[in-house]
């Protein structure tokens, strides 16, 4: 991110350099699909979405496609139930949950099985924190072209005091989950280092980029936009993981790091399988707030 | 370590005591010796050949322009010769015994070079023993073509044969297949740690303060140790010992300044040279408000005195501080900061000592800050170093030069010193510093072998110690290519060593002299690395951070052999080479999938070693007289590493590979008024891995390679041609002293876009789509004028 901004930063101080970025057509070898379980769920009492798909060419532009005929449960192995994630015939499977499945520091289980194979993965849900406001403003983002006028957002909130926590932050922008790589917001404690053992950032406020990052520069929001923030609790491999995918996303510039393969909790009982994606259980907060319209310098906060 | 003493002694005193006991036999001698000095401003110079006249006995100039000549008793002629300079014939009476002459020689004017009786002696391509070796003066670097018109000397020195880089503006360089951490780069003999301004566009070398720069990728003689694949010795100027001096410019980015004179005519004199960057005073009327708290520049001063006490001691003191400064609502610096004591002392007219002390310091710094919310982030770190250094010539007789001598460096790391403030509660999220000790010591000897063969043969011992005060980790085992979980912490206390590695290399080259042009000259060297740059990115960062070798990272090893043919055409207007190389390196530093390496205290959790293999072949044929001078290099090479858990462990190209490379740099005098030169640049693309499929969570589409092959595709080829026109506005009188010349410059003259990279993201308007980006760092044909003047 720094980095990227000062790239930015090089091509004003220097206008002469005209380095230029643009968009040209590569031809990449075809490979074979690998099943994907994407299976991000909360313990609130709502309606639980876990998507199976295949890779597919990463320039074939529409999503990956969907995987029907499967059996998904999830089970929690300290307080009990077995849940069974029904099939959508989209690639979507859900279970309705009308109580939480679970509780924080509960054990899950999650069993795909897809063509008689078996695949698995353990998740512990942790504890999570609450947001306690949410402060927005106009900006014309005049001397920024990569950014539009609106109402641009952040969020507070604290960590919760005592250990190690890690935070995956989501916004979503007229109920639809910003999905923009730029906008992906995870923290350990109140920043992002991660350093095991740390408690460096313990019980503090979330420092200014992680509060920031809920509004996305190409699409802010407008007046009668509504905007909700929520706050997952996830674990240190989760956070790696959401490192690795906004790496992977964002791996652009004079500084670019060498591609590598996102990494998977989940496993194939039989390793000549492949498989791909990521389980987690969260407990999660949520505060929301209705766009008002203000005058330059007023702020909105909800 | 006792053996080796033993060894070093029974190596310079035996052949001493042989020697002696010849002469005592034979003929009894004396000792010519002194300095070859530039007669215009008293710059010693460095490779001269000194030898009696109409024949092959002599010897060169060394790193301090001294040069030292043991003969039969009686009457001779010696000639001093250099390229580019008149050769001064001067007789000496060796009968009455040891005689102290020194050379003043005239340098040769373009007005004066159909005049000028040729040279003699410009074959030390083909006597010298060297071999891998490039030497560009100042003078050479002036005339290529630059970016922007800013003569830069490591720019020049990717033309090079065997040189390579990542990419347009990436830091440091790339020499027969190593990465830029393997180059030791030293600033009058202090290592710099990083050698760019504004990330790698320009080097920190200000031109008017650089006598000459000498790039030794082969054969590397024993006095030099530490880095696997090069070293860049830059050697500042003096100053003008004879008269004030001032040489200054105007360029697109630089506006510089240096002024030289004598502090004592012939015995002291000094150099200050500075240079910033000045695009910020321009834009600074421009910016919006908002914007005009911004800073952006960067500068650089060199300074350098010396003394000639009497002419057996010379002192000089030098120093470089540099610095890029950026910020706008952030703060971003860097900059290195070096100095170096230096005392050249002859203790017989044969034995020349040269003690050098220095310090080094790199640094950076970065800080956000936000007033409204109270909160801010402030991280620097550095790598200071502290060294003695005396290195010995002793010139025992004209068939043999024996160096030897010792260098400890104490290295202070720092690797991350950073406070997170939110809302005014400060939290210290530091690393601990790392301290070490590298010593070496070495000997080797020079030997002429009757009239044709050569041997330069020696060693070099090096050891290193890891020390605290400080935390040690054990690491336990994990699937490769995952990070590993520490096991076990060990507190040590300070200067408890940690780890210890010690490590022979030995040094030989040889040349054998097929006939009076052409010669054959071979090599082998084992090099030993104890630093190591941390960098996963393609090109190096400023932010990148220097580690010890410690109980889990195991030093860098390599052991190239060369082989060359070197010849040169008619009366050596031509010179030309064919080498080739191959190296072998070990515990080559490579890094986890998602690793992590800043402000990580368990960063050696995340990395892993690997081994790695270099091999090209070097073609390289130079002008070096007439109207048209420059030269065409082509390499043809490879560069592969393996490394487990990475690409299915089999080997990879690195990042750096580029098959062949073609470089052309020539300058044509039209009179003494105009000249133009040009360069063109033909190297294939760098290797890049490209995804094969999309892998879709929680809306985001992340590219992901099936097969998990590295650097699986490569860029297209890269080619570009620059050339300048300079007018020079010669002085119309003899006294006058102002001089200036105008350089017009076009680089990328036919506007190609290069790939740095390709990449590939998310569509910014629709989500579920995803392209393929090419950055071309230089996008369009960059013109430039500069202004330089001489007074």
């Amino acid at each position: 991110m720094k980095i990227n901004k000062l790239t930015l930063y090089i091509l004003f101080i220097l206008p002469f350099f005209s380095s230029c970025e643009d968009v040209i057509k590569v031809n990449l070898n075809e490979s074979k699909e690998i099943l994907t379980i994407d299976a991000f769920i909360n313990q609130q009492a709502e309606k639980q979405v876990i998507r199976l798909s295949l890779t597919s060419p990463y320039f074939q532009n529409e999503a990956t496609p969907p995987v029907r005929g499967a059996t998904v449960a999830v089970t929690n192995q300290t307080g009990g139930g077995v849940f069974q994630f029904v099939d959508k015939g989209n690639g979507n499977y859900e279970y309705q949950a009308n109580n939480p499945i679970g509780k924080v520091g509960d054990d899950y289980l999650l069993t795909v099985t897809y063509q008689e194979n078996i695949y698995t993965s353990r998740c512990t849900s942790n504890r999570t924190t609450v947001i306690d406001s949410i402060v927005y403003e106009y900006d014309e983002k005049e001397n920024n072209p990569n950014s539009k006028a609106g109402y641009y957002a952040s969020f507070y909130g604290v960590d919760a005091k005592g250990k190690q926590d890690f935070y995956w932050i989501r916004s979503y922008k007229n109920n639809v989950f910003v999905s923009n790589p730029f906008n992906i917001n995870y923290a350990a404690d109140a920043t992002r280092n991660s350093t095991p053992g740390l408690l460096g950032s313990d019980g503090l406020l979330f420092i200014p980029p992680i509060r920031n990052r809920i509004t996305d520069d190409n699409d802010p929001f407008q007046k009668g936009d509504s905007l909700r923030v929520e706050i997952w609790s996830i674990n240190s491999d989760t956070y790696e993981f959401l490192r690795q995918v906004e790496a992977q996303m964002l791996n652009g510039g004079l500084f670019a790091r060498i591609p590598e393969n996102v990494r998977t909790n989940i496993s194939a009982q039989n390793p000549a399988n492949k498989v791909l994606g990521w389980f987690c259980v969260s407990e999660i907060n949520r505060r929301g707030v209705i766009i008002k319209e203000l005058k330059k310098g007023e702020k909105g906060k909800g | 370590m006792k053996n080796y003493f033993r060894l070093i002694y029974f190596f310079i005193f035996i052949n001493q005591f042989s020697i002696n006991h010849l002469q005592a036999q034979q003929t009894e001698k004396s000792t010519a010796s002194g300095y070859v000095k530039d007669s215009k401003n008293g710059e010693k110079l460095i490779g001269v050949n000194v030898y009696i006249k109409g024949t092959t006995t002599g010897t060169t100039t060394n790193e301090y322009g001294f040069y030292s000549l043991t003969l039969p008793k009686g009457k001779y002629e010696l000639v001093a010769s250099y390229i580019g300079y008149s050769p001064l014939i001067k007789e000496i009476d060796l009968s009455a015994g040891n005689v102290k002459m020194d050379f003043e020689i005239v340098e040769q004017d373009i007005q004066l070079q159909e005049v000028v009786v040729k040279a003699e002696a410009d074959d030390q391509n083909i006597k010298g023993i060297e071999m891998s070796v490039n030497k560009l003066d100042i003078k050479t670097i002036q005339k290529i073509p630059a970016f922007l018109g800013e003569v830069d000397v490591i720019r020049s020195i990717q033309l090079l044969p065997g040189v390579a880089t990542v990419g347009e503006g990436a830091t440091g360089f790339n020499v027969r297949g190593g990465a830029i951490d393997q180059n030791l780069v030293l600033l009058d003999e202090a290592p710099v740690y990083n050698s760019a301004h504004l990330f790698g566009f320009f080097s920190v070398f200000n031109p008017d303060a650089v006598k000459d720069v000498k790039l030794i990728k082969g054969g590397i003689p024993a006095q030099y140790g530490g880095r696997l694949s090069s070293l860049l010795d830059v050697r500042m100027k003096e100053g003008n010992s004879k008269r004030f001096e001032m040489n200054g410019g105007i360029g697109a980015i630089f506006s510089r300044l240096s002024i030289e004179a004598p502090i004592v005519k012939d015995k002291a004199s000094f150099i200050v040279a500075a240079r910033r960057s000045y695009i910020d005073v321009l834009a600074k009327p421009f910016l919006s408000s908002d914007l005009r708290g911004s800073q952006f520049y960067f500068y650089d001063l060199t300074a350098k005195v010396n003394y000639t006490i009497n002419p057996k001691n010379t002192v000089f003191v030098s120093g470089y501080f540099g610095r890029d400064v950026f910020g706008s609502g952030f703060k971003f610096n860097w900059g290195n900061a070096t100095s170096t004591v230096r005392w050249n002392h002859l203790f017989s007219d044969r034995l020349f000592m040269n003690l050098t002390a220095f310090y080094s310091n790199y640094d950076y710094e970065i800080g956000f800050k936000d007033d409204v919310n109270r909160s801010r982030f402030d991280w620097n770190s550095n790598i200071i170093n502290y060294s003695v250094k005396p290195d010995f010539t002793y010139f025992l007789n004209t068939k043999n030069t024996i160096k030897f001598g010792a260098q400890s460096i104490l290295y202070d790391f720092r690797p991350g010193n950073a406070v997170i403030t939110s809302n005014d509660i400060k939290s210290d999220i530091s690393l601990d510093p790392k301290y070490a000790l590298e010593s070496g010591f070495y000997i080797d000897n020079e030997q002429k072998i009757g009239e044709k063969l050569t041997l330069q043969y020696g060693f070099r011992y090096s050891t290193f110690q890891y020390m605290g005060k400080g935390e040690a980790y054990e690491f336990g085992q994990e699937k490769p290519n995952t990070r590993r979980p520490v096991i076990s912490v060990k507190s040590y206390d300070q200067w408890e060593t940690i780890q210890n590695y010690g490590n022979f290399e030995p040094r030989f080259s040889m040349n054998l002299e097929l006939n009076a042009t052409t010669s054959l000259k071979a090599s082998y060297n084992r090099m030993v690395q104890y630093l190591h740059l941390v960098s996963n990115t393609a090109a190096a960062t400023p932010v990148d951070v220097w580690t010890p070798s410690t109980n889990n990272i195991k030093p860098q090893l390599a052991d190239q052999f060369a082989v060359g043919l070197f010849k040169n055409f008619q009366d050596n207007t031509y010179e030309t080479s064919v080498e080739v190389y191959y190296k072998d390196m070990q515990n080559q530093l490579d890094f986890i999938d998602n690793s992590d390496l800043l402000l990580n205290r368990f960063l050696e959790g995340d990395l892993l070693q690997g081994i790695g293999r270099a091999y090209g072949a070097e073609l390289y044929v130079k002008k070096n007289k007439g109207k048209l001078t420059g030269w065409i290099s082509y390499t043809l090479s490879r560069t592969e590493r393996q490394v487990e858990g990475l690409n299915n462990g089999n080997w990879f190209p690195n990042r750096y590979d580029r098959p062949h490379n073609l470089n052309t740099s020539v300058s044509y005098e039209f009179n003494e008024y105009w000249s133009a030169s040009a360069n063109f640049v033909l190297q294939s693309g760098t290797p890049v891995t490209f995804p094969t499929s999309r892998v879709q969570v929680q809306d985001y589409v992340i590219p992901y390679n099936v097969e998990a092959t590295r650097n699986n595709f490569r860029v297209p080829t890269y080619h570009r041609l620059d050339f300048s026109v300079t007018k020079i506005n010669r002085k119309k009188k003899p006294n006058q002293r102002w001089e200036s010349n105008w350089v017009f410059s076009v680089y990328n003259a036919y506007n190609r876009r290069n790939p740095f990279t390709i990449y590939f993201r998310r569509n910014q308007d629709v989500p579920l789509n995803t392209e393929a980006v090419r950055l071309a760092i230089i996008g369009s044909i960059v013109p430039a004028v500069s202004y330089n003047f001489k007074f």
